[in-house]
Parts: C-alpha cells; sequence; structure tokens
C-alpha cells in the first residue's frame, strides 16, 4: 500500500503561535513538567531557528543556550483537539489516516487515482487541510520510508521513494530510527553511524546482539516495514462548553453550568435516543490552566439526573486546582441502552434489584449507605468483637 | 443476618457493632452501680446480674470489665460495665 506521511514540525509552538499570533516572530520555547510529581520543566518544542535545543532537554540547559527566548506552558489537550481537527480534514481527501503522534500523520492513498491522478494534486488536496502548519510530505511504499521521505523533502514540497532506495537509505543516520536510546547508544558504540552501515551486517549477529529490536532495525535499514496502517476510528463526539460569569472556585456553580450543557444537549435531541458511555469533564481556569476528568458509565445514561450524580461525585473527589472560568463537557461512546435478561426467580431478581438501588444510592450519595452484620468472633466474650458491619455490595 | 461466607474481613471493611458508649453512673462504697445518668438520673432499683470478663491480658490494652444487669426505677432493663483498667463506665448489650 502507499502511504503518505504528512509532518507537521514544530507543531506544539504553531499551534500557540495560532493562539497568540503575536508570539510569531520572537524565539520562544514551549515547556511542560517533566510529571505531575515534580516540578522539573521539559523543552517540549520551540520555535525554528532554535536548532539546538532537544525535545527533553531540561529548561536549565535550555535557557543557558537562548536565555532570550520565550516560555510558553504547554496545553497538550488543545495540541491534541487542533491535530484532531486536522486529522478530520485529512479524513476528508482519504478514509484511511493513522495520526500516529502528535504532528505526525499516515494516509492511504491508494485507490485515490481517480480523484488525484497524479501524486502532486493529491500533496496539494493534502497541503489545503493543513496550510497553517508548513507540512512536510513524504509518499513511498510503507510507513517507515514514508517518514523518512516527509523529513528530507523540500519546505512545503513533498518527496516520492520508489524503486530503489538504497542510495537513498545509505548515508542516513542511525538516530532516524525508532529505536530505544539505549540500542542508539549501543549501535554508535559498535561503530554504526548509518543505515548503509547496519544495512551491511547479517540478520543473526544483529538479532543476537539487539534482541528483538535489532531485527527491526536491520529490516528498517533495508526499507522493510509491514506495520500497518491503524485508521482512526469514526467515532460521533459531542463537544460544548460555556463561559461563566464569573471565575469562581464554588462546586455548585460549575455544577449548574453542567447540568445545563446537558440540558441543552438532551433536550436538542442531538442523541437521537442513544445514551451516554463515556464523557469528559473539562475546565479552563482564569490562568489558561485546563483540568479534565474522563468519566466512563457501565450501562448507557439516558437522562441529565443520573449524569450529573456522577460528575457531582468526579468533582468531589478531584476538586479544582484553581477557580474556574470555563466549562465544557465532551461527549463520545453514544449507544443504545442494552436489554438484559432478567432472572427467572423472582427472589433472584429481586436480590438484583436491591443490589442495584444500594450502587445506585452510593453513587448519589458518595458513601456507602447500607451496610449488612456479618459474624467476625460470634464466641467472642467482648460483645464488640462478635460482628462487624460491611458493605452491603461487597 | 448474613451467613459467614468464609471470606477474609479485611480491617478496613468493616465498621463495628455494639460498640460501648460512655454513660455517666453513680457507686456506691463497694462499687455497685445505684443510678445512672441519661438524659435524667435514674435510680437503679435491682441488679439482676453480675459477672466479670478478663480476656487478651496479652495485649497492652487488656480488657477487664465486670458487667451488671441493672433494672431502672423507670422498668427499663441495662447492662452496664465499669472498665476495671480506666474506672469509666459504659453501656452495651451483651
Amino acid at each position: 500500500m502507499r502511504i503518505l506521511c504528512v509532518l507537521l514540525p514544530h507543531f506544539p509552538w504553531r499551534c500557540e503561535v495560532r493562539r497568540h499570533p503575536d508570539a510569531a516572530g520572537r524565539p520562544a520555547m514551549v515547556v511542560q513538567s517533566k510529571n505531575i510529581a515534580s516540578s522539573q520543566k521539559l523543552v517540549l518544542d520551540h520555535s525554528p531557528g532554535l536548532e539546538d535545543l532537544l525535545c527533553g532537554m531540561p529548561l536549565q540547559q535550555a535557557l543557558a543556550r537562548h536565555g532570550e527566548a520565550e516560555l510558553l506552558v504547554a496545553d497538550v489537550p488543545y495540541y491534541q483537539s487542533v491535530f484532531n481537527e486536522i486529522l478530520d480534514g485529512l479524513e476528508q481527501k482519504s478514509p484511511l489516516v493513522e495520526g500516529a503522534e502528535l504532528g505526525c500523520a499516515f494516509i492511504g492513498v491508494d485507490g485515490l487515482q481517480s480523484l488525484y491522478p497524479e501524486d502532486g494534486a493529491l500533496t496539494k488536496a493534502m497541503q489545503e487541510a493543513v496550510e497553517d502548519f508548513s507540512p512536510l510530505m513524504g509518499i513511498a511504499e510503507n510507513k517507515f520510508l514514508a517518514y523518512l521521505a516527509a523529513r528530507h523533502c523540500p519546505s512545503n514540497g513533498y518527496k516520492i521513494l520508489s524503486g530503489h532506495i538504497d542510495t537513498f537509505l545509505k548515508e542516513l543516520p542511525c538516530d532516524v530510527l525508532p529505536a530505544s536510546i539505549k540500542t542508539l547508544d549501543r549501535l554508535r558504540d559498535f561503530g554504526l553511524a548509518t543505515l548503509g552501515q547496519v544495512a551491511n551486517l547479517p540478520l543473526g549477529p544483529c538479532q543476537s546482539q539487539f534482541g528483538v529490536e535489532g531485527k527491526r532495525i536491520w529490516e528498517l535499514a533495508h526499507g522493510i516495514d509491514d506495520t500497518p496502517l491503524y485508521p482512526r476510528f469514526m467515532e460521533e463526539i459531542i463537544d460544548d462548553s460555556v463561559m461563566l460569569s464569573s471565575v469562581t472556585v464554588s462546586l455548585n456553580a460549575i455544577l449548574v453550568a453542567i447540568e445545563s450543557l446537558l440540558a441543552r444537549i438532551f433536550v436538542r435531541n442531538t442523541l437521537k435516543g442513544r445514551g451516554i458511555r463515556r464523557l469528559t469533564v473539562w475546565t479552563r481556569s482564569w490562568n489558561a490552566e485546563r483540568w479534565e476528568r474522563n468519566i466512563n458509565f457501565k450501562e448507557p445514561t439516558m437522562n441529565v439526573k443520573n449524569t450529573i450524580a456522577r460528575i457531582k461525585h468526579v468533582l468531589e473527589e478531584y476538586p479544582q486546582p484553581s477557580p474556574v472560568e470555563q466549562v465544557g463537557i465532551k461527549i463520545s461512546g453514544l449507544s443504545y441502552p442494552r436489554g438484559r435478561q432478567k432472572s427467572l426467580f423472582s427472589d433472584v431478581r429481586a436480590q438484583e434489584q436491591l443490589a442495584e438501588d444500594i450502587q445506585q444510592l452510593e453513587i448519589r450519595l458518595g458513601n456507602p449507605q447500607v451496610y449488612k452484620v456479618k459474624e467476625v468472633e460470634p464466641w467472642s466474650r467482648i460483645p464488640e468483637r462478635r460482628y462487624a458491619l460491611t458493605r452491603a455490595n461487597r | 443476618m448474613v451467613e459467614n461466607t468464609g471470606k477474609t474481613l479485611r480491617a478496613d471493611t468493616g465498621k463495628p457493632v455494639n460498640t460501648p458508649e460512655p454513660v455517666k453512673a453513680e457507686e456506691n462504697a463497694s462499687g455497685f452501680p445505684v443510678a445512672v445518668w441519661g438524659k435524667r438520673r435514674q435510680a437503679v432499683i435491682a441488679i439482676e446480674d453480675r459477672w466479670r470478663i478478663d480476656d487478651e491480658w496479652w495485649r497492652a490494652e487488656t480488657v477487664s470489665r465486670l458487667y451488671y444487669n441493672v433494672l431502672l426505677t423507670s422498668g427499663q432493663r441495662l447492662v452496664l460495665y465499669k472498665d476495671l483498667v480506666t474506672d469509666s463506665w459504659f453501656r452495651q448489650e451483651y
């Protein structure tokens, strides 16, 4: 299958420029925390021209090289949503689109000859979907070669790799291989700097030295990549949000806003008789910090009351990090309620109904409400050791 | 009462039942209860039964209690005990 790779260089930085156009002409770095528990900041991306900066470099090291660069706080959910919009646009041109990682997409182009007889027309059509991001495009017989072609194409152009590709691959550095840092270091230690040198090795020694990765990098060095394309799964998503009249920390105010959003969605019959299986609640604070939580429902929920009970529980469990300015919900996983055959025996049905009612009560009120008495040490002379209360559903 | 399923009951999954409630009681020179304070003071008419338990002597907090089954002026029956370690009175069904 012929695959087109669309690379969007400096994607996070370009998303920030899209949001703040005045940052366009200035050197800037997009930084994010290493992880939730750590305060260490790492460079996620940078503006063009700061090429000695590397993704993942500690901020202090980056500032030592470019102290004049402006710092932008990374907003990965926003970049993801922009990337999803781009993938939606690419899907208008071809139904087989894979969003491999942020800023890199693979598109299956087999069968599009009747729409785009030439590769130039095809790449021009793809460019229309991503014109703000200066895409680099490559076309080849597999994903790895398409990726390499995109990396080495002229700016805003495209490159096609076909036929004998050994000459092209021979001089490429081993850093382009999708291998672990440990493997890349070991390749360097062995003096293997280019794909041509790796390709000259026999498969057996390569595999014995590098394990499973050895076979993969040997095949890639020969331009062989059997990784299939994983197209996006089309899913209907309903996204809505509301700006609060004033910045607030009140849980009730946030719940009222979410309830109004849900009521709007249910009233408009957007769901068309379907229930909600998955819901993402998100908020944006006054300092543009984003908070979000995913909520999954065991059964599709069909009304506002049941949905808001779960959302309230989540908001109480995970408090907001700062005052909230905007509240939104994203609904996915829409499906029709399932029919369930109940037990033939009335006492079993009663037990199941009781268990479900108890569960709903717990979800609504947040704490266990119904307990049952269990024997612990009924022979004990100390009365309080004889029995214990346990949650009814356990 | 739920049948014992045999599953191990973890400490964090159970809440105690019939925990003793502290109560204010008056006692005479011999140590027997003569009155109990609830919402109001009620005198003890009769001590119908008395027994002692001493348990868990191997622990730092031993259990040493003197139980009394008393009849109050209102006709109410009550089970009290005096904790012989702390010298406090508690009310608990036995």
